[in-house]
């Protein structure tokens, strides 16, 4: 614990020579966090309708590989689908872009879901109201990032100029590709997509994916359906997630960049550890010969490492969160706590390896006879 | 004095100098109302206990720092009423050092550090290093010109500070504890070089040092007790013997 | 300069370290910037590129071409506004598709008439003008695309042969293809089951003698069914773009930051690392400039080595990279970051300057100040 005392005393005797290295490692650690942050909300913003169901299996037409704005299954393929021992249920979801505007306000735009009265096809939470019951028209539930989350229960919704309906409930974290979601009873949402996709063909039911509750391994029932039906296309809901348009490619390039960021911090950590030692040379070298071991010594520069690293990391998770709060509403990033979590815990295992495998050969090789040598070089 | 014994032309001189510091919540006088003049082709030593004000009255004498009251002047200069940057142009041109630790650039040869002194008054780098290397070669430096300082040993690298500070071939040559670190026998060869060089070309010199085999090379030597002179300059100077017991 | 560079000589060590550092930094915001230029690029070309004076969209859709629908009467409303003007129907419609015998793709088709004002451009072969051609665009060869190669559209068990090529004329991040926009309706027709009379097309292009401007506002007169704008500017409003430029803005702000604290942490720890010798070097006469110049020439040089690192692992990362990363080795974005890098590094020596300010010559001697 010597060593952690001598980092204490340091910092504590000298904190204006932490500060500057400090502010370096923030916001090292601040464009880590915004990185990871910007990966997870543009990933949750783009997926929230699949992990707002209650289903773990999603079904589309083999044309459509996955992608449910594209998908026209009709309500045959769910009933085919209920008859299977390995689906306990099943529901229908429809997806298709249109506009929406709250109380004759400006629209914006979004993406109008039709659900059938099934559980794996309803969000499983509403944060206030419902969802729109069968055989009520005019009713839908919405995303609460609609109209900047001004929009409240009771609130009148004109969809893409042509229908208006009845807020009776909200939902959250339910975005599809970006955009907030307005949930449609299946009726409503049938005359809307008529209403805008004029050319689609006339269903008075939902025309999309088939989502299921599976009473085995999903990947399993994922499998088995697809190997028995050529024509539809079956993954988890974790597939189905990865197949919606950027998400893979968003994780790919941003988590390499993370990985990038990562190794900028270890190596700014190597250049701490360095820049530690050579500064306070003369005084290592002085404890070193009243009989400090080296190791003592590097226990005080790694302590002080991990010390300035903390700090770093509470104030770069503070400017997180104010970044987040002041960015427009197109930068989609969410400061969760396993983000925080996640890059603090592997920065400060890869920061504490940086600063001692960079000072441990120059701390190695100090000689206690310089304490007393001739001059100081 | 001169090699003929005749005092020369004045070249610094402190008139009732004193310098007060802080020291936390304290005040402490270094330095109080010490007057002193050396002339050209003279040797002083300062000597005195630790913390008796030698190093500071060194550094008033070189434009180090200014004094809180009284004045230095060196030929003209009144150094307390320079700017920064001035007593910075003076020093380079007119006044050169030898300090007991840390004399030299440690990632600069023995020639460049020499070499830097011509520099810093704008002479060409070639020049400089021309001259640098005349003046390594008078002082048996020849086989250590591209050396770094720490290739060096003790008296090596003190020969080198005495050469960078000889290079411009400044009015007055300042040297602080310059032998604290070397045996007897290197301490003699670098004392003899500094003292030629403090007494030739017009200039003078001042040595701070506890070390009586040190005042004696010097023409005068001046005793510092509790930041004051004990034997003010001017009045009956004690001798090296007298020194050496005291 | 030569104090500088003699002392980087002499311990290349640390220097080393920060060259790494910066250069990691500055290879970070290479690829930030080339990623959110690729990006927004592969979201938009095939609006942007279009030598259409203005395209108009449905009001409704709010700029999103997917919800846009040009019906009857917002047809006859730009008739009736842009009377004089070459007029073109654009279709566009997401499709599963394979090259050859690849991978199922998601597909943007899209409806172009060759003699029209929304006709693309191409870089190799020629414009379709049969129902059975189509033209990909170039990033799409990395599927396997080639002139003579087969397009099977799934939805519709339709042949296209690739008779041509588009540069940076993708849409929505993923393969393009452009067909005669009677093909289009054909096959947009057979997907939905429908009549390819009632296929409506999802925008229209609007090439004018002149008066643009003027053409726009008076197509997006109080009450409009349609939005009408430049293809730049309707480009940019398409959905996801703000959001890709905001959010790599944002980071590339947060990244210059960086660039400039690692350089000035390390620019002010060296200066107390080497106080000694400043100390020294202030008393035999140096002037601070001459010091802030050293320290700054070290930053330039160790700046500019970083700089050269970035180079390297761009153009590596960018051969490494898998096809769906939009990432290029683009020389102008390198030099661009490591331009601003090398100004974080200048106005990082400026901070060591108040800190070489408190080392004063005087320290070289041990003496009381």
């Amino acid at each position: 614990m010597t060593g952690a005392r001598l980092a204490l005393a340091e910092l504590r005797a000298r904190p204006g020579r932490a500060t500057l290295t400090s502010v370096g490692l923030a916001l090292v650690l601040l464009l880590a966090l915004s990185v990871t942050a910007l990966a997870d909300g543009l990933v949750r913003g783009s997926t929230g309708v699949l992990r707002a169901l209650d289903a773990d299996v999603v079904v589309t037409d083999e044309a459509a590989n996955h992608q449910l704005l594209r998908s026209r299954l009709v309500g045959a393929e769910r009933t085919a689908l209920l008859m299977r021992p390995d689906v306990a249920t099943a529901g229908q979801i429809g997806l298709v872009p249109t506009s929406a505007s709250v109380g004759g306000g400006a629209p914006e735009r979004v993406t109008a879901v039709g659900f059938s009265p099934d559980a794996p096809a309803m969000p499983r939470d509403t944060v206030d109201g419902r969802l729109p019951r069968p055989g009520e028209p005019g009713s839908a539930a919405v995303d609460v990032a609609l109209a900047g989350g001004d929009v409240v229960v009771g609130d009148t919704l004109s969809l893409a100029g042509e229908r208006e309906v009845e807020v009776v409930g909200l939902v959250d974290d339910a975005s599809f590709l970006q955009q907030p979601t307005v949930w449609l009873g299946q009726h409503d949402w049938a005359r809307l997509r008529q209403a805008v996709q004029r050319d689609a063909d006339y269903a008075e039911q939902l025309v999309g994916a088939t989502v299921l509750q599976s009473t085995e391994h999903p990947e399993a029932v994922a499998t088995a359906i697809t190997e028995e039906h050529d024509e539809l296309a079956v993954t988890t809901r974790e597939g189905a997630v990865a197949a919606v348009p950027g998400v893979s490619a968003q994780q790919v390039t941003l988590g390499a960049v993370v990985a990038v960021t990562l190794a900028v911090a270890v190596g700014l950590a190597a250049l701490i550890g360095v820049l530690q030692v050579l500064e306070r040379r003369a005084l290592l070298t002085a404890l070193r010969a009243v009989g400090a071991p080296a190791r003592t010594l590097l226990a005080s520069v790694a302590v002080r490492g991990v010390l300035l690293w903390v700090g770093a990391l509470i104030v770069s998770t503070a400017a997180t969160v104010i970044l987040a709060a002041v960015a427009p509403p197109s930068v989609p990033m969410e400061v969760r706590p396993v983000i925080v979590a996640s890059v603090g815990g592997i920065s400060l295992v890869a920061a504490t390896l940086g600063v001692t495998a960079a000072a441990w050969p120059i701390l190695s090789r100090l000689d206690p006879q310089d304490a007393v040598a001739e001059e100081p070089l | 004095m001169s090699e003929t014994g005749v005092p020369g032309d004045l070249v610094i001189r402190a008139d009732r100098v004193t310098k007060v510091y802080e020291d936390g919540e304290r005040q402490v006088t270094a330095v109080d109302g010490v007057d002193l003049s050396v002339h050209a082709g003279e040797l002083v030593a300062l000597v005195g206990p630790s913390g008796s004000g030698k190093s500071t009255l060194l550094a008033l004498l070189g434009a180090l720092t200014v004094p809180t009251r009284g004045a230095v002047r060196l030929g003209d200069w009144d150094l307390g009423t320079l700017s920064e940057a001035s007593r910075t142009r003076l020093r380079a041109r007119h006044i050169g050092f030898v300090f007991q630790a840390a004399n030299l650039v440690p990632y600069l040869t023995a020639r460049d550090n020499v070499a830097l002194a011509g520099e810093l008054v704008g002479a060409s780098r070639r020049a400089s290093r021309r001259e640098a290397e005349g003046l390594l070669v008078e002082m048996g430096l020849a086989d250590r010109l591209g050396h770094l300082p720490g290739a060096l040993s003790g008296g090596e690298r003190q020969r080198v500070a005495l050469a960078r500070a000889l290079l411009v071939g400044p009015r007055l040559l300042l040297a602080d504890e310059p032998t604290a670190s070397l045996d007897s026998d290197r301490a003699e060869q670098v004392m003899g070089l500094l003292a030629g060089a403090a007494r030739a070309e017009g200039r003078a010199g001042v040595v701070v040092t506890h070390d009586p085999a040190v005042a004696a090379w010097a023409d005068r030597v001046l005793w510092l007790h509790d930041s004051r002179l004990v034997v003010p300059d001017g009045g009956e100077e004690r001798t090296v013997g007298e020194f050496s017991r005291g | 300069m030569f104090l500088g560079l003699a002392e980087l000589r002499h311990a290349p060590g640390r220097f080393v370290v920060l060259g790494v550092v910066l250069g990691l930094l500055v290879a970070l915001m290479t690829a930030l910037a080339t990623i959110a230029d690729r990006h927004v690029t592969d979201l938009t070309g095939k609006v942007a590129t279009s030598p259409a004076d203005l395209l108009v969209l449905d009001a409704a859709a709010q700029g999103a071409l997917q919800a846009s629908r040009i019906d009857d009467e917002a047809a006859a409303h730009v008739r009736q506004h842009a009377a004089g003007a070459e007029l073109a129907p654009v279709g566009e419609q997401r499709m599963g598709a394979r090259v050859a015998d690849g991978e199922l793709l998601d597909l943007s088709l899209w409806g172009l008439d060759p003699d029209s004002p929304a006709a693309p451009e191409v870089i190799a072969g020629r414009l379709p003008r049969q129902p059975g051609e189509a033209v990909l665009d170039v990033a799409d060869r990395a599927q396997g695309a080639a002139l003579g190669e087969r397009l099977t559209l799934v939805d519709t068990g339709t042949v296209l042969e690739i008779v041509g090529f588009t540069a940076e004329a993708r849409f929505g991040a993923i393969p393009t293809a452009a067909v005669t926009y009677d093909a289009w309706t054909e096959i947009a027709a057979e997907a939905a089951d429908a009549d390819p009379d009632e296929v409506e097309p999802t925008a229209m292009a609007v090439r004018a003698d002149g008066g643009v401007e003027e053409l726009a506002a008076a197509l997006n007169g109080s009450s409009s069914p349609v939005q009408a704008a430049p293809p730049s500017s309707l480009a940019s409003q398409l959905p996801g773009v703000a959001g890709v430029r905001a959010s790599f803005g944002l980071l590339l702000g947060v990244a210059w930051m960086a660039v400039a604290a690692v350089a000035a942490t390390f620019a002010v720890a060296g200066v107390a690392h080497r106080q000694r010798t400043i100390a020294l070097l202030r008393a035999v006469g140096a002037p601070r400039r001459r010091l802030l110049a050293a320290l700054t020439v070290q930053l330039l040089v160790v700046t500019a080595v970083g700089a050269v690192l970035a180079a390297l692992l761009v153009v590596l990362a960018a051969w490494l990279a898998p096809a769906d990363v939009p990432l290029r080795w683009e020389p102008g974005t390198w030099a661009a970051s490591a331009a601003v890098a090398l100004a974080a590094t200048l106005m990082a020596s400026a901070v060591a300057v108040v800190r070489l300010a408190r080392v004063a010559p005087v320290d070289a001697l041990g003496a009381r100040r």
